[in-house]
């Protein structure tokens, strides 16, 4: 019975996982900007793969299987938000504003010093 | 494999496929063509051969869009200068 | 117009026929348990013979050496092809790469990339992987590289000289493996008859030449297509002074 228990959960994470990946790619589609595009691509489809990964590590009882699984999800963790800050600031420097915008701190960060500050 | 699970895989290589030939825009084209090369080391995978499809994900979705882009970015729209800094 | 359309409907016409043939080819693959011709002959004697676990390795370095020598020219002439076009255009000034959080992050990642490629290299006799593969992750390290710092810092910190190298001494050391075999006289690339040890099968230690030609092959594809990317890539760089996104004083 321990066994059923296990792989019920496991499904049961799987199947939340995928619809978060679903609800982040419809909301790619429908969201207006680039910029509430990219926090779909990011937020929702990071949690709905960790969420599927999860899952399938409770499913193998080995645990060298389980050991591998976890270092891919930690390794996607890592570069997810990474990548999408890279393609968020290569926007706003080729001079897509967003739609809607009542404060913009690095651009005036960017007029005051003339360059970035950290390198 | 079952049979349901690689046709399903084998309809979204035409479609991509057909989407990488038929677009006019140059970067949806080979966006989808990477989109393409990630959905054949899927099928490769279900039909058991490791090795080919560890070289098809590395190096087509890898090394091939990244070399399209660089070649891409060298090309110009007609009529328009590319860097127009103003 | 009507002469692209039916150009096009006969393309399409011919894609789905073709498509057609393939799946029923496809479909065809799935009982295998009667396996006939040179394929039986690998399956049962490939392990003992070659003291490799990996079969496709097997037969790519051992059975069918030379064509894997000539697969590798052939990326080596493309290479060399490449660096020729490119030779001409002079190195621009170049760009200082992406933001601080990107920096720091991949320089978490790079290393644990080059340990995965090493990995996949050397052992490609136990598992699936081997030269051609790693060699490719190695690049694609190289290209990240390359992206996130700037081709300038991946210009001193690897020379394009040391890649020259690295590839030419791995073209050299596949057929210098090979000629010891032909001065043992059991012919070009041979394995266990040229006097390399065998091993237990299933050990890191085995399959004779086997993960040498890996390191080898490994050497080649990596310096070769990380020098195509860095030549291609040189005449993207350019100081970035004005965003234009960015009102400037």
């Amino acid at each position: 019975m321990n066994i059923d228990i296990t792989s019920a959960i496991a499904c049961a994470f799987m199947v939340v996982g995928v619809f978060f990946a679903m609800t982040s790619a419809l909301g790619m589609i429908r969201f207006p900007d680039v910029y509430t595009r990219i926090h779909a691509g990011t937020k929702a489809l990071t949690g709905g793969a960790l969420m599927t990964l999860v899952g399938a590590a409770l499913y193998y009882p080995a645990w060298q299987v389980k050991a591998k699984i976890l270092l891919i999800a930690l390794f996607f963790l890592i570069t997810n938000p990474i990548s999408s800050h890279a393609i968020a600031r290569a926007c706003y420097l080729h001079g897509i504003k967003p739609t809607v915008s009542y404060k913009d701190d690095y651009g005036e960060n960017l007029n005051n010093n003339g360059e970035e500050t950290e390198r | 494999m079952s049979a349901l699970f690689y046709s399903f895989v084998c309809f979204f290589l035409i479609l991509t496929a057909l989407v990488a030939s038929e677009i006019k825009d140059i970067l949806s084209a080979v966006i989808s063509l990477s989109v393409f090369s990630v959905l054949l080391a899927i099928a490769f995978v279900a039909l058991q051969a490791p090795d080919v499809a560890l070289t098809q994900a590395v190096i087509s979705s890898g090394l091939i869009t990244s070399l399209f882009l660089v070649a891409y970015s060298q090309t110009q729209k007609e009529g328009r200068r590319e860097n127009d800094e103003e | 117009m009507s002469k692209s359309c039916f150009l096009r409907i006969v393309t399409f016409l011919l894609c789905l026929a073709l498509g057609w043939q393939f799946w029923k080819g496809i479909l065809a693959l799935e009982p295998t348990q009667i396996i006939i011709g040179p394929a039986a002959h690998y399956i049962e004697s490939a392990a003992e013979e070659t003291g490799a676990t990996n079969i496709v390795a097997a037969i790519l370095f051992d059975y069918r050496a030379l064509d894997t020598l000539g697969e590798a020219s052939v990326i080596y002439t493309s290479v060399c092809g490449i660096a020729m076009l490119f030779a001409k255009s002079k190195f621009k000034i170049s760009s200082t790469g992406l933001s601080f959080i990107v920096k720091r992050g991949v320089s978490f990642i790079i290393p644990f990339l080059l340990l995965y490629a090493a990995g996949i290299v050397l052992m490609g006799h136990i598992s699936p992987g081997g030269g051609f593969q790693g060699g490719a992750v190695f690049a694609t390290a190289t290209i990240l590289f390359c992206i996130v710092y700037g081709s300038g810092f991946e210009a001193v910190m690897i020379k394009p000289k040391t890649k020259e190298l690295i590839e030419s001494s791995g073209a050299l050391m596949f057929v210098l493996i090979g000629f010891v075999g032909l001065w043992t006289g059991a012919g070009f690339l041979a394995n266990i008859a040229a006097g390399y040890p065998k091993g237990e099968v299933g050990r890191f230690l085995s399959g004779g030449s086997i993960p040498l030609l890996n390191i080898a092959v490994g050497m080649k594809v990596s310096a070769g297509l990380s020098t195509i990317f860095y030549s291609m890539i040189k005449l993207l760089e350019f100081e970035v002074t004005k965003h234009p996104g960015v009102k400037n004083k």
